[in-house]
Formats: C-alpha cells, structure tokens, sequence
C-alpha cells in the first residue's frame, strides 16, 4: 500500500464524513439529559438510603444492615476515587491510560471468574452425585451455564476491548488453573480436611462422655 | 473555527443564568462545531452511527463541564478533548462496529453522477475506517485531530497534552501502521 493510496483513502474518508448530515441537536432535550445526569447520584444515595433505613427499621433486615455497614464504606470509596481520577484527567493519554488499565483488569477477572463458577459447578456436580439429590443438579447446572455464558459472551468481548485499547494480555488459561489449584482449591481442600478431622474428634469425645 | 470574540460571547452565554441565551449558544456552538467533532468522532469510535451519538453527548458534556472551562486553553481545544472523550466512551459501550462510513451516504451514492466511483470511494472510506478501528487509542485520537481541516499541531499537541514534536511521530508511526493494516486486508483483485 503506497503512500498515495493511504492519502486518498483518508480524502475519501474526509469527504464521506463532510457529506454526513449531523443530526439537529435539540438544546432541550440536552437540558433534560443534564437533569437526568445530575440528578442520578442523587437518586442512587436515595436508594442507598432507602435500603439502610428499611435495614434499621425492620430487625429482620439485620443482615442486609450488617453487609451495608460492610460493603458500602469500600463501595463508596471507590465511586469517589474512580470520580477523582476522572476530574483529574488533564489529556486524551490519561484517559487511554485508564482505560488501558481498566480493561486489562476486567480481562484478568473475567478469566478468573469463569474458572471459579466452573470449579464450583463441578463442585456441586460431585455432591449432588455423591448424596443422589437431583435438585443439587439443577443448582450445579447453574453454575455450569453462568461460566459457559461469561466464557462465550463476556470474555471475547472484554478481552477485544482489552487488545483494542492497547492493554496488558491477559495471563494464559494454563496459569491461571495453576495459580488457582495451588492458592484456591488446595487450601481449601486442606481446610476442609482439617474442618472434619476437627469435627470428628469432637463427636467423639462428646460421645464417649455421654 | 471559532474566533476569540465569537468565543467570549458563546462562554459567557452558556455560564449564564439565561436559558434561552444558553440554548441558543450551544445551538450556534453546534453548527459551528459538529462537522470537524464528527471528523473527529468517526475515527475514535469507527462508526457513523455512534460518532453522530458522540457529538451529541460531547454537547451534553460541554454544558455539564461549562463551568471548570478556565479559558486556559481555546474552545475548539477543550471540545476536542471532551469529544474524544465521549467517542472513547460511546466506543467502549459497541460491542461490535460495522465501520459505516456515515448514514446518509447510500442517499449521496444514489444521487451522484458517477455512481461506480462513489461506491469504490465508499468502501474505500470504510476500509479505512476498519484499519483505523485496529489502532491503539492514542493513534486514533492523533489521526483524527489531523483529519480535521485547518487545524495545527501546536491545537493537536494542546488537545492531547503531548508536545509538538511528538505529534508528528505519532501521526507518523500511525500512518505507518495503517499501510501495514491496509495491506493485510487488501481486497482479492
């Protein structure tokens, strides 16, 4: 492709665009844009608020009140921080910057994710073998079709933003099985063993006093 | 594309309390504006259909933001930056761009006189475009400063914070991998 060519595709790209007619910009309707804009974080405190005091009100909502108190405080610091950093943005690169680093991070969790909810359908898959109840399989089912559904329409999605925005690959598949058979399933395997090794030998001393 | 007094008037009017005055300002700032934003618009985001909704937000925005506008930098500066802005954003929210080229261009090929060179044209712009969708971010903001007439790489370096000198490389190693990009998807004569 010479020179010539890519100056005449880019003329030709100019002159498309030059006969596009924008659509009539209605001040009005960008007004209302504005309210809803400006308006919407105030309805989400609202909502927030909403739910915080149907928590305190109502003492059935304790635990609703006990993961407010504990998820909130995190969730609320991060709308800030993510805000700020918007504000702060002074250049086009800081914004691809971010973006950059945003999808990089999805790519890695959205790999992870799958990885889990397949591990924890198998998981279920096995009990609900092991103890022949068939409502376990639907449950394990679940989880088997919420990874299938990230792995074909989340992952390839998110991990082409990621290319596109010039993003850190994500780590293999391979690395991640690896990484989390050694930290995730063995820890817990060996928690679990412990957790019954535990348990029996309470039963048994309670049994042998009884 | 928008001289100081002209650029005086319109601020002044869109930081005031009068509405009417505020909505014929953004109305003026519109027509003055939206063909080089969608110049610009159309190679962030890779399609016509979202550029034109990038326009459109970057109008919703430049009310929003009218405000923490220091007149540091020219209008047309600001605009740009928040226009790549809304474009990355719009772009980031398409899952899958077909790269038109822009809406009304079936109407523009029907009613030319040589219909066959419109058509080739046309999938050349769109071919361009595909190209231009497969570059870094950063790229497809300098090349679509530099598609918009008149304007300088002292604006293109005040838009994306980079000095002068960098603007060049930058639209230089773009065009670079554009050629690289064409050539791989040159169609089969």
């Amino acid at each position: 492709m010479d020179d010539f060519d890519l100056d005449s595709m880019e003329a030709a790209l100019s002159r498309a665009a030059e006969r596009h007619a924008p659509p009539p910009l209605d001040p009005r309707s960008v007004r209302r844009r504005l309210v809803i804009l400006q308006a919407g974080p105030w309805l989400w405190l609202l909502f927030v608020a909403a739910i915080a005091g149907t928590a305190a009100v109502q003492s059935a909502w304790w635990i609703a009140a006990l993961a407010g108190v504990v998820l909130l405080p995190g969730a609320i610091a991060g709308v800030r921080a993510r805000r700020d950093e918007l504000a702060a943005l002074a250049t086009a690169d800081d914004l691809a910057a971010i973006e950059r680093r945003h999808f990089t991070t999805l790519a890695n969790s959205q790999r992870s994710a799958v990885i889990v909810e397949a591990a924890i359908a198998l998981l279920l898959a096995a009990i609900a073998w092991h103890t022949g109840d068939s409502w376990r399989w639907g449950v394990a089912a679940f989880f088997g079709a919420l990874a299938a559904g990230r792995l074909v329409a989340v992952v390839p999605f998110v991990e082409r933003a990621n290319r596109d925005s010039g993003g850190e690959a994500p780590p293999r598949w391979i690395t991640l099985l690896v990484l989390f058979a050694l930290f995730v399933l063995l820890p817990f395997l060996l928690l679990g063993k412990l957790v019954v090794a535990g348990w029996r030998a309470v039963v048994r001393r309670l049994g042998g006093r009884s | 594309m928008i001289d100081a007094t002209t650029e005086a008037r319109l601020v002044a009017a869109l930081r005031g309390g009068d509405v009417q005055a505020r909505d014929a300002a953004i109305a003026e700032l519109h027509e003055r504006s939206a063909r080089p934003l969608f110049q610009l618009c159309l190679r962030v985001a890779c399609d016509a259909a979202d550029a034109d909704d990038a326009v459109q937000e970057t109008f919703v925005d430049v009310l929003r933001g009218i405000g923490s506008f220091r007149g540091d930098a020219k209008l047309s500066t600001w605009l740009f930056r928040i226009a790549i802005r809304a474009a990355t954003r719009v772009r980031n929210k398409t899952a899958r761009r077909r790269h038109d080229v822009t809406d009304a261009d079936a109407n523009a090929v029907a009613g030319s006189d040589d219909p066959v060179a419109r058509a080739a044209e046309r999938e050349n712009a769109q071919r361009l475009l595909a190209a231009i969708d497969q570059l870094p971010a950063a790229q497809r903001a300098v090349v679509g400063l530099a598609a918009i007439q008149g304007i300088e790489h002292a604006e293109i370096a005040a838009v994306l914070g980079i000095p002068v000198g960098t603007v060049g490389s930058r639209l230089h190693e773009a065009r670079d991998r554009l050629r690289v990009l064409l050539a791989a998807r040159r169609p089969n004569p």
